[in-house]
């Protein structure tokens, strides 16, 4: 197995770095979306990574994509920012790409590589959250396409997105039958709700969306008909890779800091780092950052061989977040007051990591998840 | 119309002090800015840019970086034999590199590199060349296939000069902030060839390049660090008004202040 990097990977990361570094950290945007920023991003070239040429993307490989996105958490202090554009890249335009017909391709794929439109997804419900399947959203069959009725919750990028990869019920039987959708924001009965307030990550905004009779051309089936529950999981899949891959990156970020904090502040005539309690955290945030990219660079090679990676991603998602906001509680510890204030960003970090057990589906549903596959092993 | 420009790779930490920048080697500052004023002129010109660099093994990311900034070819004069060689050797094999590309309008060189600061490069691979020489430049006014504008600053006048093609200038100032290149230039960078020439590709004997030839070397470049002396300003805003206006009509009586 080898672990080297091409200079082509060593170039991409570097270049994302520097430019990150020079475009995207702007304190005034921690809070907010930038649309300027979006706008750089795309011109950047980032949307497209994998995407094929013939769309406008780069059509490197996940590998490249995974290195590129690690950097990208490790330069990149917006977290919610981050997230907007993986949710945009991972679960929306990477899902027209693989699964998409032609005609779907053709009519988005370009504009969402070069950032003139926005994706998003849409799966949970009020009262489908864990249980997404239990969904009440239901598109009704005619002979032109679907009639969509019901609400989504908790979507990401909901009030900027323009193309929304919508689930929804298309067969009432037991069990009942699956459909995703792409929806266009300018479809007739597509509503936004009002942007919620959350804890963090509050550059990415949330809202809830609508659809009151929204009509759906038969072409904007995504996939097969009836086969959402298997594109469900495959869009999980890639989420609860590609999301969390930049968390590594901000837990090498985090620290750095931690690791310059406790050679300079001293109490009781000792640098802070020479008690053991403090240089141990740091040990393990190293070893979380070090099992977190190994296993990274595995699922990227599963995925780069055109492999299915269920289990390996619910496990990914599950160390990486557990470990992500281990690693943000402990720094927020050795920084003491100071990381508890808003001048030192710590507290921020925090916010923004808790979420990470949540999204791409709960963290006990991942031990689930993980305990189920074990019998297929 | 072709322009050639060179380039040095230098080590980042000589040029970003405090390692923001990710690579081992960036472009030389000052050739930078030479490349930058090449781009300029082939973004309202019809024209091609070669860079040129002498260099080692680890620099190739160096001129990948030129071609994703805009240069349309990259020479590499690449060999064991050149290592060490100071400014005669330098602008010999630059000009046997120079002379293998062929035709050429105009060569654009920067002052000097941070890791060497000896700043006779420009000037010695013109007189190799045997074409004319203008240094100290601060802008190309206009550009056109017969001859150049250029505007040459200096302490206490600047001059507007005409210069006949072929020509080399010199420019005197630097940039340090390399403009991001978008990840797509860099992937079509990155898949163009970069020309590879060792002294056998440039037909002369190992032995008349790189240290053995050297007149000169360059021991060590250490950064001056200039302190300027502070005075922290204390007391009220009124206190403080009082002070900086005293400093400034150099009243200021530091014995009595406090
Ligand atoms: C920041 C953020 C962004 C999001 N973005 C999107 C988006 O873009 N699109 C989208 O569709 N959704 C999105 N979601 C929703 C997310 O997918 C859901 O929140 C998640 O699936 C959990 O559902 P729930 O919040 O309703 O919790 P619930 O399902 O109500 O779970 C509550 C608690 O019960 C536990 N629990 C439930 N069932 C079980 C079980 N069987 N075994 C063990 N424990 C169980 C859970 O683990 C959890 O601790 C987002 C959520 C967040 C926080």
């Amino acid at each position: 197995m080898d672990f080297s990097m091409s200079q082509e990977q060593n170039m991409f990361k570097r270049e994302t770095i520097d430019f990150i570094r020079n475009n995207l950290n702007l304190e005034e945007f921690y809070e907010k979306y930038s649309p300027e920023m979006w706008q750089k991003v795309a011109e950047f070239g980032l949307l497209g990574i994998t995407i094929g040429e013939e769309y406008g993307g780069l059509n490197e490989s996940y590998l490249t994509a995974a290195i590129i996105f690690e950097a990208f958490g490790y330069a990149c202090k917006n977290n919610g920012f981050t997230f907007v554009i993986n949710n945009h890249i991972w679960v929306s335009q990477n899902l027209i790409y693989l699964y998409g017909a032609r005609f779907l391709k053709d009519k988005y794929l370009k504009l969402m590589v070069s950032g003139e439109r926005i994706g998003a997804i849409a799966i949970t419900e009020v009262e489908a959250g864990s249980d997404a399947l239990s969904m009440h959203a239901r598109a009704e069959k005619d002979d032109q396409g679907y009639v969509l009725n019901g609400n989504k919750m908790f979507i990401s990028n909901g009030p900027i997105a323009d193309i929304f990869i919508v689930f929804a019920v298309t067969e009432h039987s037991q069990p009942k039958k699956i459909t995703a959708f792409v929806v266009e924001r300018e479809f007739k009965g597509v509503k936004i709700g009002k942007e919620i307030g959350k804890m963090g990550l509050n550059a990415c905004p949330t809202s809830e969306v609508i659809f009151n009779n929204c009509y759906i051309p038969k072409e904007n089936v995504l996939g097969q008909y009836n086969q959402g529950e298997l594109l469900l999981t495959y869009a999980l899949e890639w989420e609860r890779f590609y999301e969390f891959v930049p968390h590594i990156g901000v837990m090498q970020r985090i620290m750095e800091q931690c690791s310059e904090h406790v050679r300079t502040r001293k109490q009781f005539g000792i640098i802070i780092g020479d008690n053991q309690s403090l240089s141990h955290k740091i040990a393990e945030m190293k070893v979380a950052i070090e099992m977190s990219k190994q296993m990274m660079y595995k699922i990227a090679w599963l995925k780069d061989c055109g492999k299915t990676a269920f289990t390996e991603t619910s496990i990914f998602k599950l160390y990486v977040s557990e470990n992500y906001i281990k690693t943000c509680r402990d720094a927020l510890q050795i920084f003491g007051a100071y990381g508890y204030t808003k001048e030192y960003d710590i507290e921020r970090e925090l916010r923004d990591a808790l979420a990470c057990s949540i999204y791409s589906g709960t963290n006990e549903m991942q031990k689930n998840t993980i305990y189920k596959m074990l019998s297929f092993i | 119309m072709k322009i050639i420009v060179c380039v040095k790779a230098v080590r980042q930490e000589l040029v970003f002090i405090n390692k923001v920048q990710q690579s081992t080697y960036v472009i030389n500052p000052y050739d930078l800015l030479a490349l930058q004023n090449a781009i300029n002129i082939k973004n309202t010109e019809a024209c091609t840019i070669d860079c040129i660099s002498m260099g080692p093994d680890s620099i190739r990311e160096v001129l990948v970086k030129c071609l994703a900034l805009g240069s349309d070819n990259a020479y590499w004069l690449n060999d064991k034999a050149f290592a060490g060689a100071d400014t005669i050797v330098t602008t010999y094999v630059l000009s046997k590199g120079i002379s293998k590309i062929g035709e050429y309008d105009l060569i654009i060189c920067g002052e000097q590199t941070v890791d060497g600061e000896t700043g006779q490069v420009g000037i010695g691979l013109a007189e190799r060349l045997n074409i004319p020489c203008i240094t100290n430049v601060e802008e190309i006014i206009d550009f056109t296939d017969k001859y150049i504008i250029v505007c040459v600053k200096y302490e206490d006048h600047e001059e507007v000069l005409k210069i006949q093609l072929p020509a080399l200038v010199v420019f005197k100032n630097f940039k340090l902030i390399s403009n991001t290149v978008s990840l797509l230039h860099l992937k079509k960078a990155q898949r163009k060839e970069i020309v590879r020439w060792s002294s056998n590709d440039l037909c002369f004997e190992k032995n008349w390049c790189g240290l053995a030839q050297a007149k000169t070397r360059v021991v060590n470049v250490t950064p001056e660090l200039i302190v300027k002396e502070g005075r922290l300003i204390s007391g009220n805003a009124k206190k403080k008004a009082v002070v900086i206006s005293q400093l400034i009509q150099g009243r200021f009586d530091a014995d009595n202040y406090g």
